[in-house]
């Protein structure tokens, strides 16, 4: 029974979306109404399921690849998270998606893609979760799609970056299934020196890649500009954080045992994420491309936490996962709000916006606190235990990356709050109000998520996260605890926001306006140029690959004409010097014929003589 | 049995003397008629199936003088190949009864393609080297009178080379044969099993399968050929023919002769330039039927790949390769003849947006073109991490890594191809979607890679038992 439960929770989103697809029909909320139902439905269906491990095995493709599925704590944790956020979603787009002329595909493309998620992680078989993992691929690049009307390209340049990453995980995974002689990922731990240790590297970069990690992160934004809204919150916001943190945290806890050069490796992996990405963010002028730089800077303090080793900088950063799902996905629809009412998301055409989205200003702030790690948030308890596993890690370089991170969201949220909510509202915003109650309910919600995972912190510590991560490796993460207190890092956390506070305050004295407050960063001597070259993509991995490929590709083509001018000039050449053959070559097939059969009997007849 | 599996191979064979003089009498009598010809080849295969999933193999021996006895067995192996090929076969005529309706020669047409169905099934289930060399030269000669069926001299000189460079190769192959003979008295592949190869012998083999499944430095051909029609293209240059160069490395040297094992490691690095090389050239071309062409040679090299690793997984993944492959690239070449066959023009440069008014074809060819990809759910998935994972098992890691950067390529191209055509602004006005019965065929071809994912159960239990039988373990 548990079992059909279990394997309901992929079929009936996916069934429900190529439904979706199938049926185009002009009921009004026909979609709606079923997606929030059927939604709502999952959430229940594992909630029911609370608790439990369950595994399901059914023959699939042989040779070890079976449909194996495995509920346990770290599963379950996920999984919840995926339908609540799913049904949010839905609910936040009954008004934001209305008269969108493509929302059934929409509407099918999410149920899909919660199917692919859910699969991905209760996949207890490497190919399996790679199956569905991958699956996610098409989603998102036909939800990209749905955007505006160039958006194929942004959608075709996150195509590319995720296949190659998920390519590198399909062949580290081909190398963790000969090593461990299965595939079955509860009984895989492996060592990672030799052929091991590549196999970690490529398992590791389908993960990030997956979450969106430094220097795989650079669709993300162009998807903010591009794609529909409730898209960013869905994918980027949520679901390829679970996904990629998932598998982080699998993958180098559980997999494999790290060596502490490994460990450097990947701490200094999040380290660049925060501190670039924040620092990306910080200059940005549209609401969803500044939201989506931050996407890609939590990830850093994840991977970070996890890559300290320590059982409180991981416990850390799996918090912080959860928590950013919830104030990402809450910020991301606060401009989704905000685009619906005013038409735009550019910071220059918004201002005072508090006296008229009084809601959608509250929930605001308290996403913002959270996101810059300001008591009691939920963002501050997770960033307070990467920082202190951070410490602990023994580097000292890690932590400040961290801290100075911290700095630079709390400022870019300064300013961004300022440049939307506060200073003077433009004439035309003047009559906007606050967005329809189911947009602002999917919001409130995300936001309550916040205060509470931020005051009662012990529950989801010790209700989600540390059975999850209980694996036989690491028992003593059950020792890890968090206590309120004023220790050195509630003084470091004072001192982050005081920083934050005073920097704004003089960005706004320099510049005049709160949407310039970070003007005299960006035009700091030295760092004007570092920005230039941003914005002119020289580190868009995607763009310098292509330009660098390019001579690759040529290269590759010169060698297949060359080939081919053996066959196409140089035989005929070599033809032609024999001129007894030339007045032969006639061009005449019937000719052709001739030699090829004179030529075979030949061969024959020499054999025949060769073989006595 | 035995005169299921002589039905399977002659019916083909034979009745494709009878279309042309049918075609005199009435031209829809002959198209159905070509069409209840392969169909009944498929059927007869299917038939075949019940002996071998019981473990039986059907074998029909007719003795000769010389060593040239008629011996027809159909393993497992064979029959997969047979109903792979007739199935895409049969998809092929009928897609052929809306693209070719309108053109002169069709009598000719149908005779040539249903003789070289029947040629192929033949040769899967030859057993005599010299057999298979005869129904490989057979399906050679067809190949040269459809790359040519247009007729104009520029599209003759491409049929010359293909029929040139296969035929030459064949001949180093027959003498690589013959060489075998001279050594075990036969030409028995029952009789020469678990023999050791001479070196000389493999080499010219070896000429003669890269030069018909189109590898480097013999793939040239392969693109060039795409001046025939789009039916014949997806036929023989991308479903059927060119696995038959596969095909006879299975059977001789996986379930066969034994290699040396210097083989093991020239071979694998051949075929990985050849995936690198056909994988840049694809990404350069501007003709939609020349990329796909080039991407044909890139994913031969997988099957190679393969059929080269000393490992179940491997020779498995390259068997459903054959089968994935089969099915979605020859709905590439279909999708992509609707379009030529519509816009008049096979440069994709000047194609674009065409989803909005051939969303049927956009459609499949997107299936089509996410199967060869290798991207979940898609059948192509599963074959292209058997043969990466199998590659990794028989020890060759790094050369794995080399084909994991070719499926990058092949994301690149089929995506570049894709947009260039479907996607973006739409250029042409006059674009219409093809005819029904063409977007049926390419349509069922897609659903089928889509299938093939989520069935994958099916075809795999055959392919172990395929795999078993090669690889002698039962």
């Amino acid at each position: 029974m548990n079992q059909t439960i279990l394997m309901l929770l992929i079929a009936i989103p996916a069934v429900l979306g190529l439904l979706f697809l199938a049926i185009r029909t002009k009921i009004k909320y026909f979609q709606e109404s079923i997606g929030l139902v059927i939604a709502a439905y999952l959430i229940y269906l594992v909630i029911g399921l609370w608790g439990r491990n369950i595994f399901v095995n059914i023959p699939w493709a042989g040779f070890g690849i079976n449909l194996q599925f495995r509920f346990y704590a770290f599963s379950q944790f996920i999984t919840v998270a995926i339908a609540g956020i799913t049904f949010l979603i839905t609910l936040f787009s009954i008004k934001f998606m209305e008269d969108h002329p493509r929302k059934n595909i929409f509407y099918a493309l999410l149920f899909i893609s919660e199917a692919m998620a859910m699969g991905a992680v209760l996949a207890n078989n490497l190919v399996v979760m790679l199956f569905f993992w991958e699956s996610i691929l098409i989603s998102l690049f036909l939800m990209i799609n749905l955007g505006k009307e160039n958006a194929y390209q942004t959608g075709l340049k996150a195509f590319i970056i995720v296949g190659l990453s998920d390519l590198c995980l399909m062949l580290g995974i081909a190398i963790v299934g000969v090593q461990a002689k299965t595939l079955v990922m509860s009984y895989i731990h492996l060592s990672t020196t030799g052929i091991n240790g590549v196999a970690f590297i490529l398992m590791f970069i389908g993960a990030m890649a997956k979450a969106g990690a430094m220097p795989f992160h650079t669709w993300i934004p162009d998807a903010a500009t591009d794609a529909p809204l409730p898209f960013m919150a869905l994918m980027p916001g949520a679901l390829e954080k679970l996904l990629g943190i998932y598998l982080v945290t699998r993958v180098s806890l559980d997999f494999f045992t790290l060596t502490a050069g490994m460990k450097i490796t990947l701490m200094t992996i999040g380290a660049i994420s925060i501190i670039f990405a924040v620092m990306m963010a910080l200059i940005q002028k549209d609401f969803k491309r500044l939201l989506s730089y931050h996407a890609v800077s939590q990830v850093g303090y994840m991977i970070l936490g996890i890559g300290t080793g320590t059982p409180i900088g991981v416990v850390g950063g799996v918090f912080h996962m959860i928590n950013n799902v919830l104030y990402k996905s809450c910020l991301f629809l606060i401009g989704g709000s905000i685009e619906k009412q005013t038409g735009t998301t550019d910071l220059k055409h918004l201002g005072g916006l508090r006296r008229q989205m009084p809601f959608a200003f509250w929930f605001f702030v308290i996403a913002a606190c959270s996101i810059s790690g300001v008591p009691p948030f939920n963002g501050f308890i997770s960033k307070e235990l990467i920082m202190e596993g951070a410490l602990e890690s023994g580097y000292g370089v890690f932590f400040a990356a961290a801290v100075i991170g911290a700095i630079f969201t709390a400022a870019s949220f300064l300013k961004l709050g300022h440049a939307v909510f506060f200073g003077k509202t433009p004439p035309e915003l003047k009559k906007t109000s606050d967005a329809h109650w189911s947009m602002l309910v999917p919001i409130g919600a995300l936001a309550l998520g916040c205060i509470l995972f931020g005051v009662w912190y012990q529950f989801p510590l010790d209700y989600l996260i540390k059975p999850a991560l209980t694996f036989s490796l690491f028992p003593e993460i059950n020792a890890v605890n968090f206590a309120f207190g004023l220790n050195e890092l509630l003084l470091v956390t004072i001192v982050i926001l005081t920083i934050a506070i005073f920097n704004h305050l003089l960005g706004v004295k320099l510049s005049g306006s709160g949407l310039g407050a970070s003007e005299h960063i960006h035009h700091a001597k030295g760092l004007e140029q570092i920005y230039d070259l941003a914005e002119a993509r020289v580190f868009d991995i995607y763009v310098q690959g292509r330009n660098a490929g390019r001579y690759l590709v040529k290269g590759l083509f010169t060698i297949d004409r060359a080939v081919d001018w053996f066959y196409q000039t140089f035989i005929p050449w070599i033809v032609w010097l024999f001129s007894s053959i030339r007045r032969i070559h006639t061009g005449l097939l019937s000719n052709y014929l001739a030699w090829s059969l004179g030529g075979l009997i030949f061969i024959v007849t020499y054999l025949a003589w060769f073989m006595k | 049995m035995e005169n299921t599996l002589l039905f399977a191979v002659l019916t083909p064979v034979l009745g494709a003397f009878l279309l042309p003089l049918i075609g005199l009498v009435s031209s829809k009598i002959r198209n159905v008629f070509a069409l209840v010809l392969v169909f009944l080849s498929f059927a007869a295969s299917i038939l075949l199936l019940g002996p071998v999933l019981s473990g039986k193999t059907t074998t029909v021996f007719i003795p000769a003088v010389f060593g040239l006895d008629l011996i027809f067995s159909a393993d497992a192996l064979g029959v997969f190949m047979a109903l792979v090929s007739s199935l895409i076969g049969i998809i092929i005529i009928f897609y052929s009864l809306g693209y070719i309706q309108h053109l002169s020669n069709q009598n000719e047409y149908y005779f040539w393609v249903v003789l070289f169905l029947g040629a192929m099934v033949g040769l899967v289930y030859s057993n005599n080297l010299i057999f298979i060399y005869l129904f490989w030269e057979i399906s050679a000669v067809a190949c040269w009178r459809l790359i040519g069926f247009y007729r104009e001299p520029h599209i003759i000189l491409k049929a010359d080379k293909a029929f040139l460079v296969t035929v030459f190769g064949a001949l180093a192959m027959l003498l690589g044969f013959i060489i075998l003979y001279n050594e075990y008295g036969s030409f028995d592949l029952r009789v020469l099993h678990g023999m050791s190869a001479p070196n000389l012998a493999v080499l010219l083999i070896m000429f003669g399968i890269f030069s018909k499944s189109a590898t480097l430095p013999f793939h040239t051909w392969l693109p060039d050929a795409g001046v025939a029609p789009s039916p014949v293209t997806a036929l023989l240059h991308a479903a059927v023919l060119v696995k038959i160069g596969v095909f006879v490395f299975a059977r001789v040297f996986v379930g066969g002769l034994v290699l040396a094992p210097v083989w093991g490691q020239i071979l694998p690095v051949v075929v990985a330039i050849s995936t690198l090389v056909a994988g840049g050239a694809a990404l350069v071309e501007t003709d939609i039927k020349r990329i796909i062409a080039y991407s044909t040679v890139s994913q031969l090299a997988f099957i190679f790949l393969g059929l080269f690793t000393k490992s179940q997984l491997a020779v498995a993944g390259a068997l459903l390769f054959i089968l994935m492959h089969g099915l979605a690239k020859a709905g590439l070449f279909l999708c992509a003849g609707i379009v030529e066959h519509n816009i008049h023009t096979k440069d994709i440069r000047q194609m674009g947006g065409l989803v909005k008014t051939m969303p049927v074809t956009a459609v499949s060819f997107a299936f089509c073109a996410l199967s060869v990809m290798g991207i979940p759910p898609f059948g192509g998935f599963f074959s292209k991490y058997m043969v990466i994972a199998g590659a990794v098992d028989g020890g060759n890691a790094w050369i794995a890594g080399t084909f994991i950067l070719s499926a990058f390529l092949t994301v690149l191209y089929l995506l570049r191809v894709f947009a260039k055509v479907f996607l973006g602004e739409l250029k042409l006005s006059n674009a219409k979607e093809g005819t029904v019965g063409m977007l049926w065929a390419v349509a069922i071809l897609a659903g089928l890679s889509l299938l093939g994912g989520f069935l994958i159960r099916f075809p795999n239990e055959f392919i172990q038992i395929a795999v078993r039988q090669m690889v002698g373990i039962n």
